[in-house]
């Protein structure tokens, strides 16, 4: 588990912040979102959390609460796959837990074309991407097409963390997010339990 | 066909300074200058890396109307190990010294050229070993200057970093959660902010420490965004009384009762009194009982 001291200007905690909130937002929110495109019309963007979940305990935060680690976090890091993992009692216990949401695997959709990927948000790196095939016929546009569709979702995810980071910054989080992502754990928690437990679920310790 | 993938996993970079000029000859230039070059028949290098196109990964044709669709270059790093194992090596060695010493007619050799004849049976069994090739695609917007590259492993990135400085004499930034939010947030001085960011406690209430203070923003320092310093008051004063939290371990029925109870708003008065304590007087009030919780830590 990485202590976040190598660099600190990586905030990797940030990327953790964004994608437990993204879940939240698809959760609470339906998963669409709106980007204006090139002329400044907004269309419309959906996300889906599919069938693979990493959450991870931060370490440094025990110390910072003033807390031990085993007071807060029996395990580093909870692997949820298979089945809707972000809908299980495991996911919310963890989330209750302290644990933040470090990779997902998403299903993107803008218009047409839709991606999967495993976005991992202690790196904000692009994992397993799959993009949508290329319909042209000639070589150099199925080429010009995949390119264009890499950047398409790089930009995507981009507006995500900008709309994050719209909320993350400002007074309103504090006030009206963060109680309301608390309730949503609360709920989901609660409601995992009712449904009798997650399909499948595995925790392991990190060395 | 050309050998472009656009699967698999990516990490994402800045370009710093300014945008690269595609017009200018001197960029195409640059890029052939350091093409890959093969290793295969060379017997000294067990190395080379280097750009190749997508439409001829040998290296030795890379050609502007390849690799540009506008502002976007669509490359890839052409990386050639040439590995010779250690047991081969040794075997060859024994076999080279015994010889060596049957011509002398000695029994021993001196160190020297002991080392002298494992270095050149290195050099030999390099000259007929053949490389492993990896090819790693590389994605270039000139405009926006972001680079894809696909791979996450340091080392190829640290390949690429140099690979593109040598090339473009520009450096890459990693576009990891910090730079990616600088990058993407314009007003300076909510980019002073995000660099005071701190993590997020996201925890509803399963401890008494946490029933006060239910959801505990950002530990940013600094004046600009004061609920983060309130919430810092708060929790460093709660902090004080985790000696007497009960710290075994949560049951499902506790955390069940506890979720009941925070449901039922029975922590609300508490949080309304530890945001009342850290506000009364306003903001300047909410800093000095921060600072009592921190005396009171250190006592």
């Amino acid at each position: 588990m990485s202590t976040y001291t190598e660099d600190e200007q990586h905030r990797h905690y940030l990327g953790e912040e964004f994608l437990t909130w993204l879940w939240y937002r698809c959760e609470t929110g339906g998963g669409t979102f709106e980007m204006p495109d090139e002329n400044g019309i907004p269309r419309e963007f959906g996300v889906l959390f599919d069938d693979f979940l990493v959450l991870r305990a931060d370490e440094r935060m025990p110390a910072e609460a003033g807390l031990s680690d085993d007071d807060l976090f029996e395990s580093a890091e909870s692997v949820l796959r298979r089945g809707a993992p972000s809908r299980t009692a495991e996911a919310g216990v963890a989330l209750l837990r302290g644990k933040k949401l470090s990779r997902a695997r998403l299903q993107v959709a803008d218009g047409t074309r839709s991606w999967a990927l495993v976005l991992d948000g202690t790196e904000m790196c692009l994992r397993s991407v799959k993009p949508p095939k290329p319909e042209a016929e000639d070589a150099r546009e199925r080429e010009k097409e995949s390119l264009d569709a890499l950047f398409a979702l790089s930009d995507l995810l981009d507006h995500l963390y900008r709309l994050f980071l719209a909320e993350r910054l400002s007074p309103r989080f504090r006030e009206a997010v963060i109680p309301s992502m608390g309730e949503w754990m609360l709920a989901k928690s609660r409601l995992g339990a009712e449904e009798g437990g997650a399909d499948s679920a595995e925790d392991s310790e990190e060395p | 066909m050309p050998v472009l993938k656009t699967r698999g996993s990516f990490r994402r970079y800045q370009i710093e300074g300014a945008p690269i000029d595609l017009t200018a000859p001197e960029t195409f230039a640059a890029l052939r200058d350091q093409s890959f070059h093969a290793i295969d028949d060379t017997p000294t290098e067990a190395e080379s890396s280097g750009w190749v196109s997508p439409w001829d990964p040998t290296g030795r044709d890379l050609r502007e109307e390849d690799v540009r669709f506008g502002a976007r270059l669509t490359l890839a790093i052409r990386l050639d190990k040439k590995r010779v194992p250690g047991s081969l090596v040794k075997i060859h060695t024994l076999a080279e010294e015994r010889a060596e010493r049957e011509a002398l007619g000695v029994e021993h050799l001196p160190k020297k050229k002991r080392q002298e004849i494992r270095q050149r049976v290195e050099a030999d069994l390099l000259a007929r070993a053949l490389p492993s090739v990896a090819l790693h695609q590389v994605f270039i917007d000139t405009l926006r200057r972001i680079v894809l590259l696909q791979g996450t492993s340091d080392r190829l990135a640290t390949t690429l970093a140099q690979l593109f400085q040598r090339t473009f004499g520009r450096g890459l930034r990693e576009l990891s959660a910090g730079p990616l939010a600088e990058r993407l947030e314009s007003d300076p001085e909510r980019q002073q902010y995000i660099e005071r960011l701190g993590p997020l406690l996201l925890m509803p209430p399963p401890r008494r420490l946490v029933e006060i203070v239910p959801f505990t923003g950002g530990a940013a320092e600094g004046e600009a965004f004061r609920d983060d310093r309130r919430s810092r008051a708060a929790l460093d004063r709660d902090s004080i009384d985790t000696e007497e939290i009960d710290t075994e371990e949560i049951d499902a029925e506790e955390l069940d009762d506890e979720v009941s109870d925070f449901e039922d708003g029975g922590f609300d008065d508490e949080v309304d009194a530890a945001g009342d304590d850290a506000n009364a007087g306003g903001f300047g009030a909410g800093i000095d009982a921060e600072d009592a919780a921190d005396e009171e830590v250190a006592r």
